[in-house]
């Protein structure tokens, strides 16, 4: 490679598209929702996408806060954070889709189809426990128990309720049903 | 290049003593049963070389006790360094090691680290010196935004063949924290590697402090020409001059008024009448008035503007912030969560056949599919660069404080002339009505005052403006030394990197040798080392096959060492090699290979049991230790 495609390579850079981005947010968010067995698993994998940017980002894990269930009346520029939101996660799926899949053929999680969704759960929660529980994830692993409500059950909600709940309710224009 | 070898070793406390002089070149052979010490032995040369022993430590978890609970305790070893002979002494529990030299008769006690009253009194540690008489040059790697200096106890990782690391990570991670996240990091792992097996650069580290230095002086000079600046910023808030060019001309109109004010209050002085002049001032006030109405209700747009600017570098600045901690954490998860790598298929992890200009999914559309995989390397040049931005962001951001700050001194200011000027005129008009010039008068002298002092001023902001120009050449020329000095350094990089290949290339050929020999061809014929410098093996091994993949791997270090002019000391310390449920033949047979060190110039430590010795290497033995005759002998009281 010369060294304009290292340049260019450095420019399109982006975090989002970032693999190791998504699997330390993902291996976190399943050990601190403590979904480590089949019993306790993570309900439907597409939720993760939307849960990313809320433990990755101060601003928007605020937003969640606020703005979940509706907890708060909503204006017009954080609808359009909101909307943003959307859009990008649901670009973002099939990506995270491949992520799961070589994250399982590594043995570090396990997925388990059902007939209309895909759960998931950590599975080498021992091995990884080092590396999860390093103070470097202090910021994200603080968002999560912000997130982390009994109320809520993030981890076992479904998916088209977490949409309803966090996109609809605030008046989001969703695709989906 | 350098070369270790200990002659003798010695240790003694109120209540156990040891000692051995029969160290020679080749192989040396300490023969024992489990608890008898033999890996206590290699523990004493590891503390005696600046090591760390955490079981010689007083909080350990499990503390040798003979030796954590003796008192008075040292241990000392005879260092060959090259042909000069040096005894090293390091009391148990104590982070420095004297030495004493032996050709030129002298003492000196190092820190084996960067802080405290001997690193102070000498300032360099056990490391550098030991470094300085191996001819290595000090090394320094980069890691995410930080520098570390490689010690010696990091190369000891390669030299150090130990029991307690895995076999299969290879490089010891004896006594290292697992959450120093700079030791077990990769680059460091790697550094180790390429130190050993290249050779001194003296060149390129000669360029790479000089360049160091350079940039030094040059932050030197760049501190100093910003305190001018700040004074010159000052000096004209003082004074209201914004341009260097209009200083001159400034400083010749004050000079007039000066003339003419004079001559003015001679005139109120001499003449009886001066309803003229009481006018004159008040119109030449008024004119006063809206230029510096004008320019205050200017400064207010500015600040507004400015106010802007910073909040956007603000945003600028949080954002770049929030980027680097996410690139550390995706860079500790790499290094910890190896997924992605080089060679394999980034999904099913199955070993790619990649024909040239062709995709990962066998297209002829050409597209660089590593476009979107991302190296250590390449993330922290990433993060490099954002580590820059944030730098500019905060240069703009504090610009722009410094620029609201003048501005807003440069309103108030004008606010209080602007006050004055209002009470001048009363004061003025007031004095008129009651034909009294002392108003007048008054209002001249001050100004003479003031003009006097501006002229002052002036004279220093240009001597100041002189020390600009002479410094802002320094750097300047400061700046292309830089600028020849990097050139050159890439350059040497360059060679220094063909080198390190070259060694590179050799090293996998003697490792591969040995792997075959050891297996046979058919059995195992593809060995390549990864981008980390790990073996590839392409065929599955039993568990105890990562005896021989460690142990070789150390070996080949040595063979290299013999044969080409690189770093790595030729000395090798092993730990006893049984483990992993090798059987005893196997072990028998990786014992053969030691033979062809017999005699030559490098010194092997090797310690084992009774069953896996072989009768050839009788004459290697330079120790036996057993249940009755333990390593640390009970003094008589």
């Amino acid at each position: 490679m010369d060294i304009n495609d290292i340049k260019k390579k450095r420019l399109l850079y982006d975090k989002g598209e970032d693999i190791y981005f998504s699997i330390y947010n993902i291996l976190l968010l399943l050990k601190y929702l403590e979904c480590v067995n089949e019993d306790k698993a993570f309900k439907d994998y597409r939720k993760l996408t939307f849960l990313i940017p809320i433990i990755s980002d101060e601003v928007i894990n605020t937003i969640f806060i606020d703005y979940y269930r509706a907890k708060n009346k909503i204006n017009k520029n954080i609808r359009r954070r909101l909307s943003k939101i959307y859009n990008e996660g649901i670009e973002n799926i099939a990506f995270i889709r491949y992520i799961l899949l070589i994250l399982e053929k590594n043995n570090i999680i396990k997925l388990i189809s059902e007939e209309n969704k895909v759960d998931l759960y950590l599975c080498e929660k021992d091995k990884l426990e080092k590396f999860l529980l390093n103070p470097i994830f202090s910021d994200e692993v603080r968002r999560i128990s912000n997130i982390k409500s009994n109320k809520y059950q993030i981890a076992k909600v479904s998916y088209s309720t977490f949409i309803n709940n966090l996109f609809k309710i605030n008046g989001v224009s969703v695709w989906e049903e | 290049m350098g070369r270790i070898k200990i002659k003798d070793i010695k240790y003694e406390g109120d209540n156990y003593y040891y000692f051995n002089d029969n160290f020679k070149d080749g192989l040396n052979i300490i023969l024992g049963e489990n608890g008898n010490g033999k890996s206590t032995f290699t523990y004493l040369v590891i503390y005696a070389l600046g090591g760390r022993v955490p079981y010689f430590e007083q909080d350990s978890k499990a503390p040798i006790s003979v030796i954590v609970n003796d008192k008075n305790n040292y241990v000392e070893i005879t260092l060959i360094i090259n042909d000069n002979e040096y005894i090293l002494n390091r009391k148990i529990g104590y982070n420095y090691i004297s030495i004493y030299d032996k050709f030129k008769e002298e003492y000196i006690t190092l820190s084996l680290i960067r802080n405290g009253y001997f690193y102070e009194k000498e300032g360099i540690t056990f490391s550098d010196w030991i470094f300085n008489k191996l001819g290595i040059n000090i090394i320094e790697i980069n890691q995410n935004s930080n520098t570390h200096r490689v010690n010696f106890d990091d190369l000891m990782r390669l030299i150090y063949y130990d029991q307690k690391t895995e076999n299969e990570k290879i490089i010891s991670e004896f006594a290292i924290n697992t959450s120093n996240f700079y030791k077990n990091g990769i680059i460091m792992r790697r550094s180790i590697f390429e130190i050993l097996i290249s050779n001194f650069f003296k060149e390129y580290y000669d360029t790479y402090f000089n360049l160091k230095e350079l940039l030094t002086k040059k932050q030197d000079r760049v501190d100093k020409r910003n305190a001018i600046d700040v004074l010159i910023q000052n000096l004209r808030k003082n004074i209201g001059v914004t341009e260097e060019d209009k200083l001159l001309e400034k400083l010749e109109k004050d000079k007039n008024e000066l003339n003419r004010l004079i001559s003015i209050r001679e005139g109120i002085n001499s003449e009886s009448s001066f309803e003229d002049n009481v006018i004159f001032r008040i119109s030449e006030l008024q004119k006063e008035m809206v230029k510096l109405i004008s320019e205050k209700n200017m400064l207010k747009q500015l600040i507004e503007d400015i106010d802007e600017d910073l909040n956007k570098s603000l945003i600028v600045r949080e954002n770049l912030k929030n980027d680097i901690k996410h690139l550390e954490k995706i860079l500790f998860t790499s290094q910890y969560i190896n997924i992605i790598n080089e060679g394999k298929c980034p999904f099913c992890q199955e070993k790619l056949h990649i024909r040239e200009n062709q995709c990962i999914c066998g297209s002829d559309k050409y597209l660089e599919y590593h476009r979107f995989i991302y190296s250590d390397k390449e993330y922290i040049n990433i993060m490099k660069s954002k580590i820059k931005g944030l730098k500019t962001a905060n240069e703009s951001i504090e610009y722009c404080e410094n620029e609201k700050q003048n501005i807003i001194n440069r309103y108030n200011e004008i606010e209080e002339q602007i006050q004055k000027n209002m009470n001048s005129i009363k004061q003025i008009t007031e004095g008129a009505t009651l034909n009294i010039n002392s108003a007048a008068m008054d209002e001249i002298t001050e100004n003479i005052i003031k003009i006097k002092e501006e002229v002052s001023e002036l004279e220093i902001l240009k001597e100041k403006y002189n020390e600009l120009t002479e410094i802002s050449r320094e750097i300047e020329s400061i700046e292309t030394m830089i600028k020849i000095n990097k050139e050159k350094l890439d350059e040497l990089e360059e060679e220094k990197q063909r080198t390190i290949e070259n060694n590179l290339t050799e090293f996998e050929k003697i490792y591969g040798d040995y792997l075959r020999n050891f297996y046979g061809n058919d059995v195992i014929n593809e060995i390549s080392l990864d981008r980390n410098y790990m073996p590839i093996i392409g065929v599955y091994k039993e568990q105890s096959f990562n005896v021989p993949k460690r142990i070789f791997y150390y070996l080949s270090l040595l063979k290299l060492s013999l044969e080409k002019n690189i770093n790595f000391p030729r000395f090798l310390i092993v730990d006893t090699m049984k483990a992993e449920g090798i059987d005893i033949e196997k072990l028998k047979r990786l014992l053969e290979y030691f033979k062809e060190f017999e005699g030559m110039e490098c010194q092997i430590i090797l310690t084992g049991g009774y069953e896996e010795h072989i009768n050839e290497l009788d004459k290697c033995v330079i120790e036996q230790l057993n249940d009755k005759d333990k390593l640390l002998k009970e003094k008589l009281q």
